[in-house]
């Protein structure tokens, strides 16, 4: 029988293909690591694995779409550093005028998330564009507004970090919580839903995958394929100012060097949930999974009393033990 | 002359298959030093197949090949290489992103200690070009990438002459050429004979054939049907005469009928891609045939129309309405006109599943309610055309790549039901599928026809043309040379007009 777009009964080797190498990968570790320490799998210690993986997992989730579109967001690190000097330089300016009335913190907050988040919104359309347009290397054009978003950062920043920031921003968008739970989490999973329905639902989802996969077949269905390839970079600038703005929210100051090494962990999180380097491929729940995967294992091979450059080291052979694997998996019989 | 008889090459019994395809059957063939051996044979007769074999491209299936009496098994194309045996390909060989110089000598760089000589290879590529004498005007530093399509050419021959060569194999190197760079090849192709090499030449300009071609053997649906062993016997009218002849029949339907109101109208169109005043008419219930030689424009007329080739005059008119200037694909795609590429990549995306596959182009327009897919209805449209066309595997989650040519094709024809399109263009549909998927796309053709679409059916296959057409036109030189009622024609008739005959009497 023909099924309906449902997983029917397979082999064990055919249903590795669908999920992926991840899923089991993921069951094995965390065995691991709780046999080493029995923290790990403790509701406080789960809990704090959400709650770091909440920033990744927003980043991933947009850098998701230029690996689908065939290409690459190497920009994105350095935008969590630009939304985190935008938005508290805003909201420090911003207290300056005022003398004090009392709404005037929670418009200042208000100001400067939104000026840091449409800045790198900005910045995102503009890659697009010049990689839709001018057919640019995206590998070059976001390595070129890496350094230029770097260079603003540094003069807006004028080469310090931002402190003295309204109280409400720490205390909401850092620490808050909503019905016990904490407030940037809620956004993770207001932006996955959101991004869930957006590739899965939505005929731009679609799109995407049919321009990564094929850019000629997107053009002989009558795909404007340029507008979607600006709107990919779009949403990965787009989220990575909202998890620049979250993560500065949470460290409760403006920082020049947030996020540097977020970017790779970043394409590392979406190829391991499934993004294909090259295009065509890539999901949210996998890519949620890959961001939660990497989190998960640098705290638990913190509880280990691993230093971070044996972690460096097991997490570079993880990832290519995983993609590997895919590729094994995914060849066509 | 034909020079001394001492066999150069002796190819026994090659016989290659590929799926669903037996390109090469038991095929023959000898070669003299100092001749020039023709293949000739329409499209699909297998001699190009034949010349992969022997350049090493893939092995045959069966057969042995002799050089100078020595039987030899290519293991590879650098092997065949290594034997003496050079070929310039349809398709090139150059690496676009080096220089001409670099490109000549690409396998074969001089220099020592691991380090290039590039003053040295400079100076010998300059004074290798100016012994070659074609007329080549360009910096040997410059990039193959800025190069125009001839100097291409002349790059590519040249680096098979670099080679030191005692087989050569030419396949098609004129058709990007201009008239006094054909006489260089010509002079250079006289050469090699003098210095008792041996010269592989496929070509379908008569001219050429008749001028140079010391034997000539005919290759038909991949078999040998004859060898022109004198010279006196190479002409026109025996070739013409050899493709024509009966050949294994493939069953066609009965054409229909009722063709009605004309619902394309083409006036004076012209391209940048070299279209020249193309005037035709397409109406409901019409299978209107394109042919022509490889290189003729044929493809080119269903691009334009898809709005995939830039348009610099004329018109297109589709049911009475005149259609922009800068026509795009989704012009055409929104007025009801569906285009099935030659090169079926290049509209598939083959790591997606057949489900998206099928929908793509109709998404927004038939199952997307603001935005949002209504899946269950994607899936009851897109199973009802698997099951209509017979698509295997019947499952639509299938990605792309795990399906055969003939079916990646059915999905295409799928997106055109779905889109519920009335002028279909098929170019080159039947390339690459066994005889039985070929006999379903006839049938499905004709159906469609009698259903009231327009079709378009662009092909190099003279039979099909003959059959499954109401009326074919034949493009020569990206102009339309001819066009003429299926009543009219006959496989001689098409034969001359493809190679632009027209007028000169059978002997």
């Amino acid at each position: 029988m023909m099924d309906r777009g449902r997983i029917t009964t397979r082999s064990p080797l055919e249903l590795l293909r669908r999920v992926g190498i991840l899923p089991p990968l993921l069951i094995v570790l965390i065995t691991f690591f709780n046999i080493q320490n029995p923290i790990f799998l403790s509701t406080l210690n789960v809990l704090n694995v959400i709650r770091q993986t909440t920033y990744l997992a927003i980043l991933a989730m947009g850098e998701m779409l230029p690996l689908i579109v065939g290409g690459f967001d190497l920009s994105i690190g350095a935008l969590i550093a630009f939304a985190s000097i935008i938005s508290t330089t805003v909201m420090k300016g911003g207290m300056g005028w005022y003398e004090a009335p009392v709404f005037a913190p929670t418009i200042m907050v208000v100001m400067g998330c939104s000026a840091a988040i449409l800045a790198s919104l900005g910045i995102g359309m503009i890659n697009g564009s010049v990689i839709a347009y001018f057919k640019v290397s995206p590998f070059i054009v976001t390595i070129a507004t890496m350094t230029i978003v770097g260079g603003i950062t540094f003069i807006v920043s004028r080469g310090t970090n931002v402190f003295g920031l309204p109280d409400a921003f720490h205390e909401v968008l850092g620490a808050g919580t909503i019905g016990g739970f904490p407030i940037p989490i809620l956004f993770m999973i207001g932006i996955a839903a959101g991004m869930y329905v957006l590739m899965n639902r939505s005929y731009v989802g679609r799109y995407f995958w049919a321009i990564g996969a094929n850019v000629r077949a997107g053009t002989l269905s009558g795909i404007a394929t340029r507008k979607y390839i600006i709107l990919a970079y779009a949403i990965s600038a787009f989220l990575a100012g909202i998890s620049g703005v979250l993560l500065t929210a949470r460290v409760g100051s403006g920082e020049m060097t947030l996020g540097a090494p977020l970017m790779l962990r970043a394409i590392a999180a979406a190829v391991l949930g499934g993004a294909a380097v090259g295009g065509g491929r890539g999901n949210i729940p996998g890519v949620l999974l890959g961001a939660f995967f990497i989190t998960m294992m640098s705290n638990g091979m913190n509880l280990m009393g691993l230093g971070s450059f044996e972690q460096a080291i097991a997490v570079g052979f993880l990832l290519i033990l995983a993609v590997a694997t895919d590729q094994y998996l995914l060849r066509p019989r | 002359m034909t020079g001394n008889h001492e066999p150069l090459l002796q190819m026994r019994d090659i016989t290659k298959t590929f799926p669903g395809c037996l390109a090469v059957d038991n095929v023959d063939f000898d070669l003299r030093c100092g001749e020039v051996h023709v293949l000739f044979g329409e499209n699909g007769a297998g001699k190009t197949t034949l010349v992969n074999v022997l350049s090493g491209v893939y092995p045959a299936d069966k057969g042995d090949i002799y050089i100078s009496g020595k039987k030899v098994s290519l293991r590879n194309a650098h092997h065949a290489q290594s034997l003496g045996i050079s070929a310039v390909h349809q398709e090139f060989s150059l690496i676009p992103e080096l220089s001409i110089v670099a490109n000549l000598f690409l396998g074969q760089e001089l220099g020592s200690h691991g380090l290039l000589d590039k003053r040295e290879m400079g100076e010998r590529a300059v004074t290798f070009m100016k012994n070659l004498a074609l007329s080549f005007d360009v910096d040997l530093n410059e990039k193959i990438a800025y190069l125009t399509l001839a100097e291409r050419q002349i790059v590519e021959i040249a680096k098979a002459f670099m080679r030191d060569t005692r087989i050569m194999i030419l396949d098609e190197p004129t058709s990007a050429l201009a008239e006094t760079e054909k006489l260089s090849l010509f002079k250079i192709v006289a050469r090699l004979k003098e210095e008792g090499k041996g010269i592989i030449y496929i070509s379908h300009v008569m001219d050429e054939i008749t001028g140079i071609g010391d034997r000539v053997t005919i290759l038909r649906d991949g078999k040998k049907i004859d060898v022109l062993e004198n010279r006196e016997d190479i002409t026109e009218a025996h070739l013409i005469k050899s493709i024509v002849g009966e050949r294994k029949r493939e069953i066609y339907p009965e054409l229909g009928t009722e063709i009605t109101n004309k619902v394309l109208e083409v006036n004076n169109l012209s391209t940048k891609s070299g279209l020249k005043d193309i005037t035709f008419d397409l109406r409901a219930g019409e299978i209107l045939g394109i042919g022509g030689l490889p290189g003729s424009g044929k493809s080119n007329v269903g691009r334009a129309l898809f709005g995939l080739d830039k348009i610099t005059e004329g018109e297109i008119i589709m049911s009475g309405e005149k259609l922009p200037k800068h026509l795009t694909p989704s012009d055409s795609l929104k007025r009801g006109l569906i285009y099935s590429p030659a090169d079926k990549l290049e509209g598939l995306a083959l790591c997606r599943d057949i489900k998206e596959n099928q929908s793509l182009p109709v998404l927004l327009e038939k199952f997307a309610v603001r935005g949002f897919i209504e899946k269950a209805r994607e899936i009851e449209a897109v199973r009802e055309q698997i099951e209509k066309l017979d698509i295997k595997p019947d499952d639509m989650n299938k990605e792309l790549q795990y399906l055969s040519g003939g079916n990646q094709q059915k999905v295409i024809i799928a997106r055109g039901f779905l889109k519920g399109a009335t002028i279909f263009i098929f170019d080159e549909v039947t390339r690459g599928i066994d005889v039985g998927s070929k006999i379903g796309f006839f049938e499905l053709i004709n159906k469609l026809a009698k259903g009231g679409a327009a079709i378009i059916y662009i092909s190099s296959e003279i039979p099909e043309l003959l059959h499954l057409c109401h009326s074919v036109i034949v493009m020569y030189e990206f102009s339309i040379f001819k066009q003429e009622d299926h009543k009219e024609l006959t496989r001689e008739k098409l034969a001359h007009y493809l190679f632009a005959l027209e007028g000169r009497a059978l002997k």
